[in-house]
């Protein structure tokens, strides 16, 4: 079993500005269906202004926003 | 609870990397030897105020040597990006070995497969309304054109009563509501000064939006003009007012862009283009097994 760590910022999701964390959760969403043993733990904020997005029960979220802003 | 888990982890991936706090994390991480992959979605520049960019360009300087030197990968969104953190780089050679490009991508659901809205009452402002996304070169715009819409979304820092009665202020609103924006009004401006891909456009194609834009060359590298949409130069605001007549004048014009923009916004599709931060994952995970 492979773990992989997100760190994502959560910030200005909707600023239109870097949608760096919608990128985060695609890769993760590609990683867990191409590895289904592995557990891909996302780092952010689960946030309202994400709607639209799926989330997978095995992410894992917490703010980091304390650290990256 | 990130210390425990970059602990158990067998790879970081450090998305976001825009400045000093960035690497205090990453050195956390590295605390335990973990491998770790950062990605570069801000190109940390200062584009319109002098008195900033020499700081910009240390902040730079010391994040791009401090990352090369300890990441198992470094990522990038445009190769323009690339060329900007590596012209800084003291360790070229090593950044040579571990860097790769993998542009931004968008959710393939998102895209539309047709378009037959290509009304456009308003013009919808891409970007954040900020000085380095256009936002002065916007309301100088609105004046000179008091008969159309411009619609903004997100953040405005200054009352919005010190600018033009034709732009619309519409606050921080969900992702989904931009969305819908996009899929009301087909015309859409940018007119930022500096961009690292310029995601904003990338929606709008998405959707089968036209985009007037800037051309800066973090956009030129994935963008055509004429085909995607029209370019000015960065400032050129009486550029702009044409092109924007342009199209408005052009409804077989703007129904060609959009086409267009459904077809070559597959390029940018997740299904397409999230498989290489796997392929970026399994190599690294298996050379550390191995």
């Amino acid at each position: 079993m492979k773990n992989i760590l997100f760190v994502a910022r959560t910030k200005n999701i909707s600023g239109g500005g870097e949608k760096a964390f919608l990128d985060a959760i695609q890769s993760a969403s590609y990683f867990v269906a191409n590895f289904s043993q592995d557990t891909v733990f996302l780092e952010g904020q689960q946030s309202d202004s994400l709607d639209g997005i799926r989330f997978k029960d095995e992410y894992l979220f917490f703010n980091l926003n304390r650290f990256l802003c | 609870m990130l210390i425990g888990k970059a602990y158990r982890a067998d790879l970081v991936h450090m998305n976001c990397f825009n400045g000093l706090s960035s690497l205090f994390v990453l050195y956390i991480v590295r605390l335990f030897n973990r491998n770790t992959i950062a990605v570069f979605h801000s190109n940390m520049n200062s584009t319109r105020w002098d008195g900033f960019r020499v700081l910009y360009t240390i902040r730079k300087f010391i994040v791009i040597n401090a990352t090369t030197l300890i990441v198992k990968k470094l990522i990038f969104i445009t190769n323009v990006q690339r060329e900007e953190y590596k012209s800084v780089c003291m360790f070229k050679n090593l950044f040579n070995k571990k860097e790769t490009v993998i542009n931004n991508f968008i959710q393939d659901d998102l895209i539309l497969k047709t378009r037959n809205n290509t009304k456009s009452v308003g013009i919808t402002f891409l970007g954040r309304f900020s000085p380095n996304k256009g936002s002065e070169d916007l309301a100088y715009l609105a004046r000179e054109m008091s008969d159309i819409p411009f619609l903004v979304f997100g953040k405005v820092r200054r009352s919005v009563d010190i600018y033009p009665s034709n732009i619309k202020f519409y606050g921080e609103v969900d992702r989904s509501t931009v969305l819908k924006q996009l899929e009301s009004n087909i015309l859409t401006l940018s007119m930022s000064y500096d961009e690292t891909f310029g995601y904003s456009i990338l929606e709008t194609m998405a959707k089968g939006g036209v985009v007037i834009t800037t051309n800066l060359p973090q956009i030129c590298e994935w963008f055509i003009d004429q085909r995607n949409g029209l370019m000015f130069d960065p400032g050129d605001i009486a550029k702009a007012k044409q092109l924007i007549l342009y199209l408005k004048h052009n409804p077989v014009e703007v129904k060609k862009i959009s086409r267009n923009n459904l077809i070559d916004v597959q390029a940018f599709a997740s299904s397409r283009l999230a498989p290489k931060y796997v392929d970026v994952y399994r190599r690294i995970i298996n050379s550390t097994i191995i």
